[in-house]
């Protein structure tokens, strides 16, 4: 019995939390971003897959670190703007639809860490991934 | 089960448990929608830059969450996972936006985190979590050109 508690209180000592928060953000993009499959041209008129041609795919990979617990990140914002302007220019594209915000499993053995993460300043993460269709309007010349 | 066996597998579990959290993943979309779901400032092909008026509706909370969670103990087993979909989604929440609306996304977050009791508990958590404003566009349609 003391030896279960004993056990018990040392698991409890070295318990531990890592992790990491960021704050997503396209503050500069020069296109429109839209996570559903529609954007509208200046008219206000809505195009969708049947209006729009894929020219390229957006797929951009940012890992941020973060300290105590997940409490502090650096940076706390990332601004995905500049590789978003590129992509898309880069394949000739009006906008970019299907935008999707994820967020993969690659800090899982950081964060989760035995033990380890039980101190502040161990480090933890999160991998964040922007993917999309970069499209432009079917009845446009390039 | 013998000590050194029960720590064994307690040991095991516990790896099985990193690596399993370790996969742990979750994202958001909003690809069954049928308006423009923003972010960013650009609101159109063409447009710069610029302020919409936002519609007489409150901003809702919208999330992607996923979570693991993996009790060790008493068993030094694997004793109950769980692999479950919290929040709301886009989808789901702002199905019925009407047609000659937007949707501007703002305050986007993402976090990870796992919390680890050696031979106890270990918890993993991922989520993506946003505002969701909708904006009055002027003249908007809603048929496809």
């Amino acid at each position: 019995m003391t030896t279960r508690a004993l056990v018990l209180l040392c698991a409890l000592a070295v318990a531990g939390c890592a992790g990491a928060r960021v704050n997503v953000t396209a503050d500069r993009a020069r296109y429109p971003l839209s996570l559903s499959p529609v954007v509208r041209d200046a008219g206000g008129r809505p195009y969708d897959a049947r209006t729009l041609v894929k020219v390229g795919w957006l797929d951009i990979r940012e890992t941020t670190p973060g300290f105590v617990y997940s409490a502090l990140s650096v940076p706390r914002t990332r601004d995905f703007s500049d590789e978003i302007n590129a992509q898309v220019a880069a394949a000739g594209g009006e906008a970019v639809v299907d935008l999707t915000v994820s967020i993969g499993g690659g800090c899982g053995w950081l964060n989760g860490f035995p033990i380890l993460n039980a101190l502040p300043l161990w480090p933890g993460c999160v991998p964040v991934r922007l993917t999309g269709d970069i499209v432009r309007r079917r009845n446009t010349v390039p | 089960m013998s000590g050194g066996s029960a720590t064994l597998a307690g040991a095991a579990a516990l790896a099985l448990a990193v690596v399993f959290g370790g996969c742990l993943s979750t994202s958001m979309s909003a690809a069954e929608l049928r308006v423009p779901v923003l972010l960013g400032p650009v609101p159109c092909i063409g447009c710069g830059p610029a302020a919409r008026l936002p519609a007489p509706v409150p901003s809702a909370r919208i999330a992607g969450r996923r979570r693991f969670y993996d009790f060790l103990f008493p068993s030094y087993l694997w004793g109950l996972a769980d692999d479950s979909q919290l929040g709301i989604s886009a989808d789901r929440l702002l199905y019925w936006t009407p047609c000659g609306d937007d949707l501007q996304l703002s305050n986007l977050r993402a976090h990870a985190w796992q919390l680890t009791v050696p031979f106890l508990i270990y918890v993993a958590d991922a989520s993506v979590e946003g505002d969701a404003q909708e904006m009055t566009v002027p003249g908007a349609s809603c048929g496809s050109p």
